[in-house]
């Protein structure tokens, strides 16, 4: 500690003197260190120390390579968030945003404060939730061809015929159902996404997870991310839980998650 | 309110992936004073590690979940 200084790592920024109760005891991405508030021109930086021999750009950057180091501190931000988001309006910050010390956190505070103010009135008494639909291709097919005449009875031709006319009608058939199934899953999800937009204060679209990443494997058709009044969050969740039922039967299932801290609508600008 | 809901929030148990799309991808960028902005880290190379190195943590996990968070499966 004596040597080179210890640095700041700022989770979020809310009102000033916002959350204050919330936060207590709760640890950092350091998980020796708790993280405190810190106050500067009507707005609060959330934050804690961080010793550079981790959280310094070139050790951040190997770092940031490990998968289990990236975890732990992924899932320490977001514990912060969490709290924080309990108690008032957040606005998260990228993870691993880190500065020298308090009078450079300060500075961005005062520089910032137009896009920190504008976004917490934008997300004030709001959360984020997370809906995603997960395709199980062998279900979505066999659903397909139980809805589509044509693939029925080629499904029928395929079974019945001469040897090498069932070759081809069976090839003709796993192309045409494979795109009917694509098409019936990404209808499907977009007719979702139209219903839940109708409870949303925002929503915006986020690129499908990668499948082997994915807690299930299967195609993802949507991904959305929903800002939305909190009052409003059992009716959200009741909504999507009937869109859930209603398409299981096609091979869709709907995953839900949340409240998350609104990291997909705080971005300066028009929303996406 | 910030009793159970607290609770929950921090019991709460969610992927990898999940924080990844919002942590990682998500919140204010700030740029100029940082240590090291997330935007300088070479995010292609980061993901392909996270498709490499995640499967058997995120399996680990699919089998540890219980249905007792706050993710809703739609039953």
């Amino acid at each position: 500690m004596m040597s080179e200084p210890l640095a700041r790592y700022v989770y979020c920024v809310t009102a000033a003197g916002a959350a204050a109760a919330a936060l207590e005891g709760v640890a950092g991405v350091d998980p020796r260190v708790g993280v405190e508030a810190l106050d500067h021109a009507g707005l609060r930086a959330v934050v804690s120390f961080v010793s550079p021999d981790q959280f310094g750009a070139e050790a951040l950057k190997r770092n940031l390579e490990d998968l289990g180091w990236l975890e732990r501190a992924a899932r320490a931000h977001q514990a912060v968030l969490d709290r924080a988001l309990a108690a008032d309006a957040v606005v998260p910050l990228r993870l691993c945003t880190i500065f020298a010390d308090d009078a450079q956190v300060r500075e961005m505070l005062e520089r910032e404060r137009g896009v920190f103010l504008d976004a917490l009135e934008r997300v004030r008494g709001r959360a984020e939730w997370s809906v995603k639909v997960v395709a199980d291709p062998g279900a979505v097919e066999e659903a397909a061809r139980e809805r589509s005449p044509e693939l029925a009875a080629l499904s029928a031709d395929a079974g019945g015929e001469s040897p090498g006319r069932a070759y081809l009608a069976r090839k003709k058939l796993d192309r045409l159902l494979q795109d009917e199934a694509r098409t019936m899953a990404e209808t499907a999800a977009a007719e979702i996404d139209a219903r839940l937009r109708e409870q949303a204060v925002a929503a915006t679209l986020l690129p499908p997870q990668h499948p082997d990443l994915a807690e299930r494997p299967g195609d993802m058709p949507l991904n959305g991310a929903y800002l939305i009044e909190r009052r409003h969050e059992a009716a959200f969740t009741a909504l999507a839980g009937e869109l859930g039922r209603r398409h299981r039967e096609l091979g869709l299932d709907l995953e839900v998650s949340g409240p998350w801290a609104p990291y997909n609508f705080v971005a300066a600008g028009p929303q996406r | 309110m910030t009793d159970r809901r607290t609770q929950l929030a921090a019991q709460r148990d969610v992927a990898l992936v999940d924080l990844v799309d919002r942590l990682l991808a998500g919140g204010v960028v700030i740029v100029g004073d940082v240590t090291l902005s997330l935007a300088d880290i070479d995010l292609v190379h980061l993901s392909l590690q996270l498709v490499v190195g995640s499967v058997p943590t995120l399996a680990g996990e699919a089998a540890t979940e219980a249905g007792d968070d706050l993710r809703l499966r739609a039953v």
